[in-house]
């Protein structure tokens, strides 16, 4: 298991050079595609989820802003734990 | 060093994730030492639960390496996206760069590319910091999951998205990534539960490429 996992991680990175623009251009979308549904992923659609969704899009949109990543993580979380412990 | 540093962060979410990861294998029969092997040789949190979640139900050793090298597919798409950064890196640099590739290290890595300060050094750098935060957590989990409740409930789970949207949102500045990023969202919402784990994965991923092709900035 630990071979198949390195073998999986190390196949890209020893890929043959790529040139056709078509191809290039697609791998230059996999971050953005691989984040977002990394995001839908982690967070699901179900009952009561839409503030993890609200908090998560106040991270990404300090993000934009230009907010270092460990800014936007720990006031996401200090707002969803102020948020679920007013609800309870 | 900026790397490992910027990657602590991370370790908020990724302590108690390989905690609730030695609950759920002791749960599963497994010993201390196999669970904690396994994070320290495979170090693919998502692969792991998977496996431990099998081992419970008695699948056979063939179904795990399957199980895992399933869920692991995306990181061939993340190989892919980095090895025009690695072509003249050293291949035992390579190797260990391979090793260190997860799902959080692979967007801080990407990052730091596209903002003109990657590297190897940096990939490794930010690999080893969830390394040893993933093993930290494993070791915790094994020696006191019985006497603590599951971080989970704390919405600790919560550092991955936010990390994922942090990563992503500076990259939505092109209509091309807007597009993809919204066909992969989606994507993600239908096709990830649908499918089992790494396959979903990889068939959203390539519905946002797709997504993302459709349009010329």
């Amino acid at each position: 298991m630990a071979v198949a996992t390195f073998l999986t991680r190390a196949i890209g990175l020893w890929g043959v050079p790529i040139r056709t623009p078509w191809v290039l251009r697609s791998l230059g979308l996999v971050p953005v595609a691989a984040f977002a549904v990394l995001v839908s992923a982690s967070l699901e659609l179900r009952p009561g989820a839409w503030f993890r969704w609200l908090v998560v899009a106040l991270g990404g949109w300090l993000s934009w802003r230009g907010v270092p990543i460990w800014v936007c993580v720990g006031s996401g979380l200090a707002v969803y734990l102020i948020g679920i412990s007013l609800a309870h | 060093m900026s790397g490992l540093v910027e990657a602590l962060p991370l370790w908020l979410g990724v302590v108690p994730f390989g905690f609730v990861y030695a609950a759920v294998g002791r749960r599963a029969g497994l010993s201390g030492s196999e669970i904690q092997l396994m994070s320290l040789l495979v170090f693919a949190g998502g692969a792991q639960f998977t496996v431990v979640r099998l081992v419970a139900q008695g699948a056979p050793r063939s179904l795990l390496v399957i199980a895992a090298t399933l869920i692991n597919l995306r990181h061939v798409l993340y190989g892919l996206s980095l090895a025009p950064y690695f072509r003249a890196v050293r291949h035992d640099l390579r190797a260990a760069a391979a090793f260190f590739i997860v799902d959080e290290s692979y967007g801080l890595g990407m990052r730091a590319y596209l903002e003109g300060r990657g590297g190897a050094p940096y990939l490794i750098g930010a690999g080893v910091s969830l390394y040893l935060a993933w093993n930290l957590g494993t070791a915790l989990g094994i020696a006191f999951s019985a006497a603590v409740p599951d971080p989970r409930n704390l919405g600790l789970d919560l550092v991955f998205p936010l990390t994922f949207a942090a990563l992503l949102a500076p990259l939505l500045r092109q209509a091309a990534n807007r597009r993809a990023a919204l066909a992969a969202l989606l994507a993600g919402l239908v096709v990830v539960p649908a499918l089992p784990s790494g396959l979903g994965f990889v068939a959203a991923t390539m519905v946002g490429m797709l997504g993302g092709l459709w349009t010329r900035d």
